[in-house]
Parts: C-alpha cells; sequence; structure tokens
C-alpha cells in the first residue's frame, strides 16, 4: 500500500506493518493507524512514526531497549492487556521525541511510551506509573554517545 | 457531579476497593492543598488528571518536527 507523507513524499510499505492504536496517540484520538519507518541515515535507534490517514502527522521516536536498557516503568496492567495480552519481553517500546529549534534541547517522552505489540499489531500510548520518568527527558547527549559509541 | 463534604481523617469509598482519604489540608484560598490518600487494587490506574493534559501539549510540539538533521539523514529507507 502507499502512504503519503508531507515530510517524505509517498511511501510504498506492506500493509501487515500498519500498528493500529485502537485509542490514537494522546492528543490525537482520531487517527488510529501508523506505521514505524527507518532512516535512511543508517541510525537505528531513531524511527519515523507515520499516520497513515494524515500525511502531517509524523513523530521522531526512539527505541526505549536500544537507547535507556534500563528503563523499566511500571505499566498498569489493563494497559497491556490491551495490546492482546503480550508478555513485556515482547513488546516493543518507543518514545516520542520532541526536537526544538536547537536540537541540542531535545527531550522525549519517558512518561508516555508508545507500547508496540508485534504479534497483534496493536499499539497503544501509555503513561505510566513511575514517578520518575517524565515527559521532557533531555536526551541530545545521550544520543550523541550512542551513536559514536557506534559509529 | 456528586459533591460530598469531609474533614480531615475521613474518606469516601468508591466501588467495592477504592477508598479515598483526605489526609492532610493546608493554606488558604487560592493556595490551599489538600492532601489525599488514596487506596486501590494493584493495577488500578490512579493519575493526576492534568497528567494526560500534558503528555497531549507535549504531543502536540514533537508532531510534525520542522528539523534539518542531518545525523538522520533526511529521507526514509526503501522499505
Amino acid at each position: 500500500m502507499l502512504v503519503q507523507t508531507k515530510r517524505f513524499g509517498q511511501v510504498e510499505i506492506d500493509s501487515s506493518r500498519v500498528i493500529t492504536f485502537p485509542n490514537g496517540l494522546i492528543g490525537f484520538p482520531e487517527f488510529k493507524e501508523y506505521v514505524v519507518l527507518d532512516f535512511a541515515g543508517g541510525n537505528s535507534v531513531l524511527r519515523w512514526l507515520q499516520s497513515v490517514q494524515e500525511p502531517s502527522l509524523g513523530f521522531v521516536t526512539l527505541s526505549l531497549y536500544d537507547v535507556f536498557p534500563d528503563y523499566d516503568p511500571e505499566f498498569c496492567p489493563s494497559d497491556l492487556a490491551d495490546l492482546g495480552g503480550a508478555s513485556p519481553d515482547d513488546l516493543v517500546l518507543l518514545s516520542v521525541v520532541t526536537v526544538p529549534p536547537d536540537i541540542r534541547k531535545m527531550t522525549t517522552n519517558l512518561q508516555a511510551p508508545l507500547v508496540l505489540n508485534p504479534a497483534t499489531r496493536l499499539g497503544k500510548q501509555v503513561i505510566v506509573m513511575s514517578p520518575e520518568y517524565t515527559t521532557r527527558h533531555y536526551v541530545f547527549s545521550t544520543l550523541e554517545s550512542l551513536m559514536k559509541r557506534t559509529g | 457531579m456528586l459533591v460530598l463534604t469531609r474533614k480531615r481523617g475521613q474518606a469516601i469509598k468508591i466501588g467495592d476497593d477504592v477508598v479515598i482519604t483526605v489526609t492532610e489540608i493546608r493554606g488558604k484560598g487560592s493556595k490551599s492543598i489538600v492532601k489525599l490518600g488514596i487506596t486501590a487494587p494493584p493495577g488500578t490506574k490512579v493519575l493526576r488528571e492534568e497528567v494526560e493534559r500534558e503528555v497531549a501539549q507535549e504531543m502536540d510540539l514533537a508532531k510534525d518536527p520542522a528539523f534539518d538533521i542531518s545525523l538522520l539523514g533526511d529521507k526514509v529507507k526503501e522499505q
């Protein structure tokens, strides 16, 4: 299928890669279908989350397991049940990145990760119950050192 | 909306399992604060109401970013 994107033009993807967020994302309840796209720049920890329905709705996200291996929030069990009952080890966690004009001040939202279940292709943006994770966690230096290490 | 009056130390029960207790009241007028203690079964979602609004605001800032971030390559891979 073809997905129209404002940022990258038209992208051909296999329709089996569409992830359905039955509740949409927080603040965007009306858009429920997304695809996760890799950037061409060879950076494997960042991904682009693109709305299938709305070309201008897209987000930079990062893979939480890769960038914050110690990230271990407390999830509400009912949120995980909504994803079709996978064990937490099988879930993919992405965190939405906010990129301001000064990219050194980029932050990521550790309080409300996107939880994806690859088996059911269901996703949910979940507010975690652990108070130590915030919506605006500075992430630039972490990404920078990660990229230096991996080349 | 149901409105109940409670004193410090008094509680409200919601359903069979949730109890909200007023543990402290202090300050006056617009600076007054009430502390609540909540008992609920494990796994019950308890959030400050404004958290979801804060997340929605952050999502609005994050959407459709106008960055020029050469380290990403401004392209997506052939999928």
